[in-house]
């Protein structure tokens, strides 16, 4: 596959929530509003670049039976600087997004990418795995966190849709909305490939 | 033995350009960061007292407080910082505001609790509840203040903070 195919396959057909699913945690607990599924979907793309590029950089120099240590060690350094950086330049989102920023380093999209792709394809290759699998994470996020925001509390990016009157069903934004919200959109794009692929037959 | 070698130093060498990578972004980041704390924490105090106009810095024997002088000069209190125990491994930092033995109020300035649970020490209804507290009261979470549900270990640790600055508040006269 070509670096076009690699990178696109990570915004649908191997999208990192709803295809492959995985990394809900910080999914559920970040999608609470849309400015908050960007930020965490930026940060994580960021890491995931420069933890594949590196990964797939020294992929004939780290022996496997160290690879995983070896792996976290890269992430880790790759989330703290992000750490950093963000509370220096950019401290409210920091603080929005809180104590999810350290968890990135166990985002099991990152490990996984590294161990399914990173470590045994090029370095090109990798980068663009990595930015697919991060921009399909974020956009995910983004359809997330904006319906649960939008009916949760009735805003977008904090601003306001339906007016001062709308009662907003306050569940949206705590976690069985996000388990509801992001359980009906899994059945929806399961219902949408099986419908794709009879077509196809 | 020669199986041990190559790993080995592979890791070493990876953590080693890590550990350099960080310190060279800390040294760039950590006085921005330092100097946003330090305006937060200016933010919080004027919170607490709504009169004061200037703080100064008073250090007595290795323990440094700051005490709220309003527009006349006169002195309306004190804050200290405090570290507490909650239930994350990092502390609780918050600033409690002593007016002549009384809570003038609190503030949160850093807390690694649990989201949704512990976490919620830094809403207003929880800290409101120690204004006008002095040495006379309980300051018990659950009991002489409300806890909050499921983070019972991160109230009493903000409860605890509470009735030490008070201690030491009453040792400098405030």
């Amino acid at each position: 596959m070509g670096i076009w195919a690699e990178f696109k396959k990570g915004i649908i057909d191997e999208n990192p929530i709803f295809r492959i699913v995985l990394g809900l945690c910080p999914t559920l607990a970040v999608s609470t509003a849309a400015i908050n599924g960007l930020s965490m979907g930026a940060a994580t793309t960021f890491v995931l670049v420069c933890s594949n590029f590196i990964i797939s950089l020294l992929r004939k120099v780290i022996p496997e039976n160290v690879r995983i240590p070896a792996y976290v060690v890269v992430i880790a350094t790759f989330v703290t600087i992000a750490d950093y950086v963000m509370g220096a330049f950019i401290p409210e989102l920091h603080k929005a997004l809180g104590i999810f920023i350290p968890l990135i380093v166990v985002n099991c999209i990152i490990l996984g990418r590294a161990e399914a792709f990173a470590n045994k394809n090029t370095v090109s290759l990798s980068i663009a795995d990595g930015f697919g699998m991060g921009i399909g994470f974020t956009l995910s996020l983004l359809t997330i966190a904006s319906i649960r925001e939008i009916i949760g509390t009735g805003t977008i990016f904090g601003l306001s849709v339906f007016g001062p009157n709308y009662q907003p069903a306050i569940m949206m934004i705590l976690p069985p909305g996000g388990f509801i919200t992001i359980g009906t959109l899994l059945a929806l794009f399961n219902y949408l490939e099986a419908r794709s692929n009879k077509k196809e037959k | 033995m020669k199986n041990i070698i190559k790993p080995t130093i592979i890791l070493f060498l990876v953590a080693f350009f890590a550990s350099a990578a960080l310190a060279y972004t800390f040294s760039i980041t950590n006085p921005k960061i330092q100097k946003l704390k330090k305006e937060k924490e200016a933010v919080s105090m004027r919170l607490i007292f709504k009169d004061a106009g200037r703080f100064e810095t008073k250090k007595n024997k290795g323990l440094e407080y700051k005490l709220a002088f309003d527009g006349s000069g006169k002195r309306v209190g004190a804050v200290f910082t405090i570290s507490a125990k909650g239930y994350s491994t990092d502390p609780i930092i918050l600033l409690v505001g002593v007016s002549d033995g009384k809570v003038a109020g609190i503030d949160i300035i850093e807390q690694k609790e649990t989201p949704g649970l512990g976490a919620s020490i830094t809403e207003n209804w929880f800290k409101n509840q120690f204004k006008n507290k002095t040495l006379k009261d309980k300051i018990e979470a659950k009991n002489d203040v409300d806890a909050i549900t499921g983070a019972t270990i991160s109230s009493r640790a903000v409860a605890n903070g509470v009735r030490e600055a008070l201690k030491i508040a009453e040792k400098e006269g405030m």
